[in-house]
């Protein structure tokens, strides 16, 4: 029993000996575990604050997150995730993944590839995905999904979501602006090229191609000057490069005065543009853009106006010239007439020179207002069947006397004599004569002129040729246009405008035909060829009535305000036996008409208070059954001024000077 | 609904497999193993039978019982350690350390090796616990090797056996510490229970709650040749400090007790909310077979006391915690097994029947 007590008593002390190490170890386990403790809860605050950094930095990023872990359960997102989603306040993510899907499909504008790449991405598992995503409100987001990893495990995926419309609206904007860019460069006409900051070229457009000879492709980083090889066109100097300056000063720069572009192929082309710089957006520099466009055309044009000018100031000094030319006979013959000593002999070769140079000088004004009709295109054509020989017997009487003047043989060959065409007879024989007048002016005296006539298949041709001084091939180039005056430019100038040749041909196309001028050259003589659609002539019935009405003496009323004028014109007309009454105005031309009932009257349209036309319409309305003739005196010759004075009453519309001859011929 | 209901872990071993090991003279001789392995199948087989949804490899192979085998065979250790008394009259003596290191000799997790090979349905393994062992270390203390120093030893390899066995995939481990009515006995004042508390609780501080979760604790006046070593010690002064241990089951002897309805007040009245009771209703030192019906009965007078959701049922004890006790024979444990199977579903019944 000792034995056993004994055992008993060891069995105890070894337990109990046991407890006091257990509960050292315990005291050491609660020790370690209060520290453990303490750092834990120190973990824990630096994990919390990790967490809310991590948090408040999800929260801060603009772009929306989703996490889901590996069974596709979701973890979390961000507030800027529900706000970018549109996700009610009321649905929680987490809890609610087929409600989120469904919102989700619901907005973008392609659901089911919505789906089924996301299921794509999870069954693939990618570890990396981007895509773009469509809302049907407009709306682009780019998608990012990346595995994520801890320790080396997967255990999830996230989801990042970034609003990328104002971007891709900006891409597209920037691609449409490039396209209309480009577009417009190629459409303009203008040679556009655009070089980088270091002046290496980056585009060409394809105007700037044709005119270099280089494609954009083989430009493309080459040297501006190589491209855009520039030289002083009269000197054949190289000028600098525009685009060095540009980059230099950032200023617009323009090319010199007399550039010239060199060509791959070496051929030069006058150019004109200028260079400015490109800017970024903060303002620096970043390339140049140089347009540019061929002047050629332009210089050529400029050359011919300068000529055009120089032309036409020869043409006024002509044109002074010939206007005072008349003058000092007109004048000297008018101090003749009223000289008392002056014999009748003197007084009648005095009036004729007078009248000799009126009639020049109303030539020339004629010849001037013919031209300036044909400019305008107002000048109407009266034509009429017209006989072939009959108008060129007039154009020859009117030459005649030239051509006598210088002992021109005159050679006449009409093959149809009695054709007849579609023409104005005064205007053509008009072309005639000066046709005529040029080759007797322009062949040394006792030369030889010779006109043909014939009918080509449907035309009139009528050719009228010299033994003349000829004209050059530079001055037939020349010839018609106005203030152009073959011998200007030659010693033996025969006087005149110049513009003979310029109003001819306006009258010959005036009647659908055509006028062409031939010359083997200087001192070999010169052809104009005429040639006239003939058309369909029509015999027009003629009144021999009125033609053979014999001459009697008429009352006739004259109303003018240029006193001269009408004076003048009175004493003409009682020289021929009429009973003449003068007035000056509209409002005395109506009593004079009451007074005397004249069975004529000539009025002026210009005159002050009642005008011509105010007066016809008085007379025609107040005296219907006059049977008065009334003429219209006017220095307005056109057909509108013809219709005028016919819509007020007149009769007839004859323009200063006033023909005498046709004005008897009217009495009658 | 569902009771579950669990075995404590030993089954008598066959007799063949006894007398070769008393021929060999040693329970480890490797020309025992054919014979080991053919009665760990033999009670896979026969457990299985009984339709216990939990089973044991019966610890045909825990030698020499379930106090030492973690330490048999090692060669700082002397067979003189101090002697536990049971009521029969017999005693089993403890091994002694003799020296530095504390070591284990093997760990329970071997056994699970085989049983999971041929087991259908979930195995539980069961363990010595680490204040049994804390009496090996000698009154006189060992010469530069402190007891603080031993206790360290004695937990890390504790915790190593219970965290292999849970990594191999049993079911539960349960911890034997069938020393707590003992220590109560050695020292009446409870200081001894509670550094036993404490020194287990040190242990199972380092796992983790669900690791917990699948732990147990099991508790029990001792079983050996039909008799106890502290059955008279009162559960009520018990059951207090036993629930202070941080384990989610508890296995307690309660078909045994004299006073059941006393035990099962203490029990309802210290269990907490986080552990589930399985209460013993057959009792292996009997040689009665229970009934299923007399087993249902002790279920319903349990399930008064007692959470039903907090409620399991077992054996009182192992019925060979030593392997060489012949006084049950496997026959019958596995009619008592039987009945428990049984007479659980039956309960189960009739309280789902309300």
């Amino acid at each position: 029993m000792d034995n056993e007590a004994s055992e008993e008593e060891q069995l105890r002390s070894v337990a109990l000996d046991n407890a006091r190490a257990i509960l050292r170890a315990r005291q050491r386990a609660e020790r370690d575990l209060i520290a453990a403790n303490e750092a834990l809860d120190k973990k824990t605050q630096e994990l919390a604050r990790s967490l809310g950094l991590l948090r408040a930095t999800l929260e801060a990023t603009s772009d929306g997150i989703l996490v889901i872990d590996c069974d596709g359960i979701i973890t979390g997102c961000n507030e800027k995730f529900n706000t970018m989603w549109k996700i009610p306040r009321d649905i929680d993510v987490r809890g609610e993944p087929e409600r989120l899907t469904e919102l989700c499909m619901q907005q973008v504008a392609a659901p089911h590839g919505y789906l089924s790449r996301i299921e794509q991405i999870n069954r693939s598992s990618v570890v990396e995905s981007t895509d773009t995503l469509d809302f049907t409100d407009g709306r682009i987001f780019e998608r990012f999904s990346t595995v994520q990893y801890l320790d080396g495990q997967n255990v999830g995926r996230v989801w990042s979501f970034r609003d990328v419309t104002a971007q891709k609206r900006a891409e597209r904007e920037l691609r449409e602006q490039r396209e209309w860019f480009e577009v417009t460069l190629d459409s303009i006409g203008d040679s556009v090229i655009t070089t980088d900051m270091d002046g290496k070229v980056t585009f060409l457009n394809p105007v700037a191609e044709k005119m270099t000879g280089w494609t954009s492709a083989e430009a493309f980083g080459k040297a501006l000057e190589r491209v855009f090889n520039v030289v002083n066109e009269i000197t054949g100097q190289a000028v600098e490069n525009p685009v060095g300056m540009v980059l230099r000063t950032g200023a617009v720069v323009e090319l010199a005065n007399h550039t010239a572009l060199v060509a791959k192929d070496g051929t030069q082309i006058a150019i004109e543009d200028s260079a400015a710089p490109i800017r970024n957006l903060d303002g620096d520099i970043s390339g140049v853009v140089m347009v540019f466009h061929d002047v050629t055309k332009r210089r050529r044009a400029e050359a011919a106006l300068r000529d055009a000018d120089r032309r036409k100031d020869e043409f006024l000094a002509t044109l002074a010239h010939e206007l005072r030319n008349p003058l000092a006979p007109i004048r000297q013959a008018a101090l003749i007439s009223k000289a008392d000593g002056a014999t009748a002999a003197q007084k009648r070769w005095s009036n004729d020179v007078i009248e000799r140079q009126v009639r020049h000088m109303a030539l020339l004004l004629d010849d001037l207002l013919d031209l300036s009709r044909i400019t305008r295109g107002t000048l109407a054509l009266r034509t009429q069947p017209t006989d072939l020989a009959s108008l060129i017997d007039a154009a020859i009487e009117t030459a005649r006397p030239i051509i006598d003047a210088k002992r021109h043989r005159l050679s006449i060959d009409i093959r149809d004599k009695h054709e007849r065409f579609d023409a104005d007879p005064l205007r053509m024989a008009q072309v005639l004569s000066n046709l005529l007048t040029n080759a007797a002016k322009y062949t040394d005296p006792e030369g030889h002129i010779q006109i043909t006539a014939r009918c080509v298949t449907q035309d009139i041709c009528i050719e009228v040729t010299d033994s003349g001084i000829g004209i050059s091939a530079e001055n037939l180039q020349t010839i018609f246009e106005m203030f152009t005056q073959v011998q200007s430019t030659h010693a033996r100038s025969e006087g005149g405008l110049g513009i003979g040749l310029a109003l001819t041909k306006g009258l010959v196309e005036l009647h659908g035909g055509i006028l062409e001028a031939k010359s083997d050259g200087l001192g070999r003589g010169s052809k104009f060829t005429v040639r006239i659609p003939k058309r369909i002539s029509v015999v027009m019935p003629i009144d021999r009535s009125k033609a053979s009405d014999s001459a009697k003496a008429r009352r006739v009323l004259i109303a003018d305000d240029n006193r001269d004028a009408a004076d003048s014109l009175a004493t003409l007309l009682q020289l021929d036996g009429h009973q003449v009454t003068v007035v000056h105005d509209g409002s005395g031309a109506m009593a004079a008409f009451t007074e005397t009932r004249p069975h004529l009257v000539l009025l002026d349209i210009g005159m002050p208070g009642l005008n011509g036309y105010d007066v016809a319409a008085r007379i025609r309305q107040s005296y219907p059954a006059s049977g008065t003739t009334l003429i219209a005196i006017t220095g307005w010759g056109q057909e509108e001024d013809r219709a005028r004075a016919v819509a007020a009453g007149f009769d007839h519309h004859l323009t200063k000077p006033v023909d005498f001859e046709r004005l008897s011929h009217l009495i009658k | 609904m569902l009771l579950p209901t669990e075995p404590i872990g030993s089954i008598p071993r066959p007799l063949n497999l006894l007398e070769a090991i008393e021929t060999y003279g040693d329970g480890l001789d490797p020309r025992l193993d054919p014979l080991y392995e053919r009665a760990t199948r033999d009670t896979i087989e026969q457990f299985e039978a009984t339709g216990s949804p939990v089973i044991t490899d019966g610890e045909q192979r825990k030698y020499h019982n379930f106090w030492t085998y973690s330490v048999h065979g090692l060669k700082n250790i002397s067979p003189d350690g101090f002697k536990i008394p049971f009521s029969a009259g017999h005693t089993r003596r403890m091994p002694r350390l003799t020296a530095e290191p504390f070591r284990y000799k093997r760990y329970a997790d071997q056994f699970l090796d085989l049983v999971l090979q041929y087991a259908h349905v979930p195995v539980k393994q069961a363990v010595i616990s680490p204040s049994a062992l804390s009496l090996m270390y000698p009154v006189e203390g060992i010469e530069g090797y402190s007891r603080e120093q031993f206790i360290d030893d004695l937990l890390r390899e504790h915790e190593t056996e219970v965290r292999r066995c849970l990594q191999k995939g049993a079911h539960k481990v349960q911890i034997d510490f069938t020393e707590a009515r003992l220590a109560l006995k050695i020292d009446s004042t409870g200081h001894l229970l509670n550094s036993f508390i404490d020194l287990n609780n040190l242990a199972l501080s380092r796992f983790s709650a669900a690791d917990r979760q699948r732990i147990g604790v099991h508790t029990c006046p001792g079983g050996d040749r039909d008799s106890t070593h502290s059955a008279d010690i009162d559960y009520a002064e018990l059951l207090p400090s036993l629930f202070e241990l941080n384990v989610g089951n508890f296995y307690v002897a309660l078909a045994g007790e004299k006073d059941r309805p006393r035990v099962l007040e203490a029990i309802r009245r210290y269990l907490r909310p986080d552990q589930i009771v399985f209460v013993g209703v057959v009792a292996p030192i009997d040689p009665h077979i229970e009934t299923p019906q007399e087993v249902c009965e002790r279920i319903l007078e349990a399930a008064q006391y007692i959470p039903i959701e907090q409620l399991g049922t077992t054996d009182d004890c192992g019925f060979s915690p030593f392997c060489d006790d012949t006084s049950t024979t496997r026959e019958t444990a596995f009619a008592k097994i039987r009945a428990r199977v049984i007479g659980t579903a039956m309960a189960a019944d009739r309280l789902s029947a309300g």
